[in-house]
């Protein structure tokens, strides 16, 4: 099946995307892979197709989003990132693939995602659960269920799906849902692009929801996932062969809440700290730390969060300030620092 | 204790890392910088100081907004290790957290903070002092207190309000075993409850200042507390009383289970609210499954904070420079000087055998000794520079030379091969490579050809020919098993980069002479066989030594009394199991049965045994056997967490009459330990502990009579071999 797999970031998460990218044309040679960039690349920072291990690089305002400004303005960066998967995963179904793979940029292959490639053989789309099993200790629900019943039940760190039949139609919704409601809203029932997933099983019922605990393990089940390490060199948790971990939070909240779920299970730490090692080894140390290009007004001051929140609750401001990122008289910027 | 919060954990789909824009945003230069002058001084970014090194310093970030407080406000955080500020920023502000105001004391029930917060408001706390003497008398919270077990044993919070009462006025709360007080806050007040009519409150006399604890009291050890703190000069009734006052603020343990340390360093929260750990424990902790010690999790540790191989190679190589060459003269005449009709003998290893002692060390010395017995001259060559894998990097570095014993000298190969070639080659020339660790392959393939050299030997002491580990333990915690180099495992080892190129350059000695094989024992025979690449010319298993009962009927059971001696032997290293034999000595150190001991030629620092000093010399190559006779070690803790191809101390511990305890993992020496004359095997760490818990390992020590003391004959090593291979 002609596939192609593709990850949305910006240039601070690089290197994240590189390890991603580097184990999927290892385990994966023959699929495409593409680079979603939500960004544009700091000062001396330039992209060589020739050595980064992806093939075509797809910028954030080349994709065919209206008034692509100012839309990009109402998005903070996690909102951003997540927002474009809709309409990519949409736009690739036009291309001659006859599978997508989205996966998270802080995922890293270990073994072919054969269970995936399987599911696609006889459904339209395939998506990973959080959690598999209910948790059975207090701190572990508080933590694991109660929070995904917030943040949404499936993890959009990977969707994988068919470009025709269902899949497609998945592509259109969500698209449409993420043009216009791809926002951090948790009160309102609204978590970027993840809660919407909710629906899946309801709308497309040749959907797949995988239950493999081989996929997607991430410190949220590792409470229910035991990773093992054989004298033949697999991985496998509870049993599967490890496909992809979702190395989310690198940093100290990732530590302490693997630490939390994974105390005996030392084999979780042997391939963090591996993680951790490779992370410095393809960081450019050029990229100034949480650089993001959409981050600022033309006169290089941050913009704020309500200043977001404003512009993207207002028509009547989106109309007014057609491009929302520029400095001086009459612009956005002025009139809601004036106010 | 608190709530824990980890849905700002659950941003599951989080494309890319956002923290610090509205943390910058929300930082206070400004005021960072006038609070803090060192931080201007240094020119140092005032907010990437704050976010690397100010937060822990509880250096605040803005006037508003308090380190510390915040801390103390919100326990989970302060578990939970991160920057307080992020959190407040990120999700604190969100979920309404306190961060400033009336110092509020930490909220430390499990009930909301705001409902914790008005009972604590209408709680009266002087009232509770009063009637509660022997609570305070231990120097408890009251409020504490009263929430966690004083109004189980019904002490009124306020004068005003009779917890009897209210149960009694209100059964719906009697039966929902709800805290009183707290309903009423929370709800009854405003329902208008009746608070019943309020007995007389009972006098509280004759009461011991530590009555009402009596969970507390019956897993506390007196006997085991006076033991632990003689200098206190303390009674088996006052012990209790004096943990409860003082000793736990001071760290003593109340049994020999349960440590103080290690509860509030695994649950931090308990120490931010500065509560007894082991009250903490007894009458919560228990319930909620929380840790009391680390147990087993050395591994952790070790992934935590070992630093990887090429890390520790860069500071070797900075530690421990390559040397200024000698003069090649010595080199030069010591070969004149040689009757070119001897045979010569040469072998390779990693360091100089004759001033170090160690398990190939000593085997070179035997493997000298035999072949110079058989009318042979023997070369060593070892690489002058420490090292721990093979060198592929450095250009030529200086290589030892020691000749029949004496070291020549530490000389530049190049010099080294000129002075051969001017020599001219021996009659017969052998060779037998016990380690390549710290040589140049190439340089040591040009030496040998120079001398003439077609057949060797390769030893397997180790298993450095298979990686760059040579325990082959993956990540230092585990035996990998030597997996295919390109499986998952290889690719997650800290040794898997290096183990392609250590097993390459190994190869090419084998490609370029014909090399024999000889393993110390079968199953490392076995082992090397499977994953090295090459076939070898021959293979063999030969043992370095066999033990030799001095007795001839087994000896019989001691029949000392007082406690078994448990000793480890050898260098405290984690392969070698040190962390299991610490683990151990941790939990039985005071077990009047047991009296642990630790033989090596330094102590090491940390741990409460017996130290006794085994120093090996050129005169007494076997002073451990002596040292165990002389202390009547019952048994031998060898608990290696990698299959040793030879373990000479556990064959010294045979000799020396002690029992060998081990694991099914530690090779060698399991397979000496399953002669029940001599050792035994358990399957685990938890069945170790076990029988040291219920004492089945007294029996096993003096029960069963067993070989030894004993001695050990040594083979002859390669000379065993050569009249075969070099024809």
């Amino acid at each position: 099946m002609k596939t192609m797999a593709f990850t949305s970031f910006t240039f601070s998460y690089l290197n994240r995307a590189r390890l991603l990218f580097r184990s999927l044309r290892r385990h994966h040679p023959d699929w495409t892979l593409i680079a979603l960039i939500v960004d544009r690349p700091p000062p001396g920072v330039f992209l060589d197709l020739e050595v980064e291990d992806f093939d075509r690089i797809v910028w954030a305002d080349e994709l065919e989003i209206g008034g692509i400004d100012c839309w990009l303005f109402k998005h903070d960066i996690v909102e951003a990132c997540t927002a474009v998967k809709g309409p990519f995963l949409y736009a690739a179904c036009g291309m001659a693939f006859e599978a997508v793979v989205y996966l998270d940029p802080d995922t890293c292959l270990f073994n072919p995602l054969d269970s995936v490639t399987a599911a696609l053989e006889t459904h339209d789309g395939v998506l990973t659960p959080h959690m598999l099993e209910p948790e059975d200790s207090e701190m572990a629900l508080r933590d694991n269920e109660l929070a995904t019943l917030k943040t949404g039940i499936f993890n959009l760190g990977f969707v994988a799906i068919r470009t025709s039949g269902q899949g497609l139609e998945f592509a259109r919704w969500w698209r449409d849902r993420l043009l216009s409601y791809c926002y951090d809203d948790i009160p309102n029932g609204l978590f970027v692009d993840q809660r919407w997933c909710d629906h899946v099983p309801a709308f497309f019922d040749r959907f797949l929801v995988l239950r493999d605990p081989g996929c997607n393990v991430a410190s949220w089940n590792l409470s229910r996932r035991r990773v093992s390490i054989d004298w033949n060199g697999e991985i496998s948790v509870n049993g599967s062969s490890l496909k992809f971990w979702h190395f989310t939070k690198l940093g100290i909240v990732g530590d302490t809440m693997t630490r939390r779920y994974a105390a005996g299970n030392f084999e979780v730490h042997e391939i963090w700290n591996w993680y951790k090692r490779e992370i410095r080894a393809v960081t450019d140390p050029r990229i100034p730390a949480g650089y993001w290009a959409y981050d600022q007004y033309s006169d290089g001051r941050k913009i704020r969060t309500d200043h977001r929140h404003l512009y993207r609750s207002r028509e009547d401001l989106q109309a007014a300030f057609p491009d929302p990122f520029a400095s001086g008289p009459g612009s956005y910027q002025t009139w809601v620092t004036g106010n | 204790m608190g709530r824990t919060r980890n849905e700002t954990d659950r941003m599951a789909s989080d494309a890319v890392d956002d923290p610090l824009r509205a943390v910058r945003e929300a930082f206070d230069t400004a005021h960072y910088g006038s609070a803090n002058p060192d931080v201007v001084a240094s020119g140092l970014d005032p907010f990437e100081h704050f976010m690397g090194y100010g937060w822990r310093e509880s250096r605040d970030p803005t006037a508003g907004f308090s380190i510390a407080r915040y801390l103390a406000l919100n326990p989970d955080v302060a578990a939970a290790g991160v920057n307080p500020f992020v959190h407040h920023v990120l999700f604190g502000q969100a979920e309404g957290r306190v961060v400033v105001g009336d110092p509020v004391p930490t909220p430390i029930t499990d009930i909301d903070p705001e409902l914790e917060a008005a009972v604590r408001a209408v709680f009266d706390e002087p009232y509770y002092r009063v009637a509660n003497p022997d609570v305070i008398a231990v120097g408890l919270q009251p409020f504490l207190h009263f929430m966690l077990a004083g109004w189980r044993e019904k002490r009124d919070p306020t004068p005003w309000f009779s917890i009897v009462a209210y149960l009694e006025a209100n059964p719906d709360v009697a039966a929902s075993a709800d805290n009183p007080f707290v309903h009423y806050v929370r709800t009854g007040r405003s329902e208008g409850r009746s608070l019943g009519s309020r007995p007389l409150v009972e006098e509280r006399s004759g009461a011991t200042a530590t009555d009402g604890f009596s969970p507390l009291r019956a897993a506390f050890d007196a006997t085991f507390y006076l033991a632990s703190n003689p200098e206190l000069g303390l009674t088996e009734a006052d012990a209790f009383d004096h943990f409860m006052r003082t000793g736990w603020r001071e760290r003593r343990d109340p049994n020999p289970t349960f440590s103080i340390a290690k509860y509030l360093q695994l649950n931090p929260d308990v120490e931010v609210a500065d509560a007894n750990p082991f009250w903490h424990y007894v009458l919560y902790g228990q319930a909620e499954g929380r840790p009391t010690t680390h147990g087993f999790n050395f591994r952790n540790d070790i992934l935590r904070n070992t630093p990887p191989l090429e890390e520790h190679l860069l500071t070797l190589r900075q530690e421990s420079p390559d040397p200024v060459p000698d003069p090649i003269e010595a080199f030069r005449a010591a070969l004149a000087a040689r009757d070119p009709a001897r045979p010569l003998h040469i072998t390779a290893s990693q360091d100089d055998y004759t001033a170090l002692f160690g398990g190939i060390q000593l085997c070179l010395r035997i493997e000298s000794r035999a072949v110079r017995a058989a009318g042979a001259d023997h070369l060593h060559l070892f690489p002058a520079a420490t090292a721990m894998v093979v060198e592929i990097q450095r250009d030529h570095p200086p290589v030892g030379v020691v000749l029949n014993g004496a070291l020549l000298g530490l000389f530049e190969p190049g010099a080294i091969m000129g002075a051969i070639r001017a020599a001219g080659p021996p009659a017969k020339t052998t060779f037998a490579v016990h380690s390549l660790i710290g040589h140049t392959v190439s340089d040591l393939i040009d030496v040998l050809d120079a001398f003439g050299a077609q057949n060797g030997v390769y030893w397997v002491h180790d298993y450095s020919s298979l990686c760059a580990g040579y325990t082959l333990m993956r990540n230092d915690v585990t035996f990998c098993g030597a997996p295919p180099a390109e499986s998952a495992a290889c690719g997650v080892c800290v040794y898997g980069p290096r183990r392609r190129v250590q097993v390459a350059e190994h190869v090419r000695l084998f490609d370029r002479f014909s090399i024999g094989v000889i393993a110390p024992s079968d199953t490392a025979l076995g082992l090397w066989r499977r994953a090295f690449p090459r076939t070898p010319a021959w293979s063999v298993a030969h043992a370095h030594a066999t033990l030799t009962p001095k007795r001839k009927r087994p000896r019989p059971p001691a029949d000392r009394d007082g406690p078994i001696r448990v000793g480890f032997l050898g260098m405290p290293t984690h392969h070698k199991g040190w962390p299991v034999f610490a683990a151990l000595v941790d939990a039985f150190r005071l077990d009047p049965r047991y009296a642990f001991h630790h033989l090596a030629r330094r102590p090491a620092p940390g741990l409460p045994v017996v130290f006794s000093e085994v120093a090996p010399s050129d005169d007494d190559q076997e002073p451990m056997s002596r040292v165990i006779a002389g202390l009547d070690l019952d048994i031998a803790l060898l608990w290696s967490l990698w299959p040793e191809t030879f373990c000479f101390t556990a064959f010294e511990a045979a000799a020396g009459g002690a029992l060998v305890l081990t694991n099914p993992g530690a090779g060698n020496i399991t397979a000496l330990a399953r002669d029940p004359a001599l050792g035994r095997v358990l399957e685990s760490d938890a069945v170790l502990f076990d029988l040291f818990r219920t004492g089945e390992i007294v029996t096993l020590a003096r029960g069963a009579p067993r070989a030894g003391p004993g001695r050990l004959t040594y083979t002859g090593m390669t000379a065993d071999f050569i009249a075969e291979f070099a024809r």
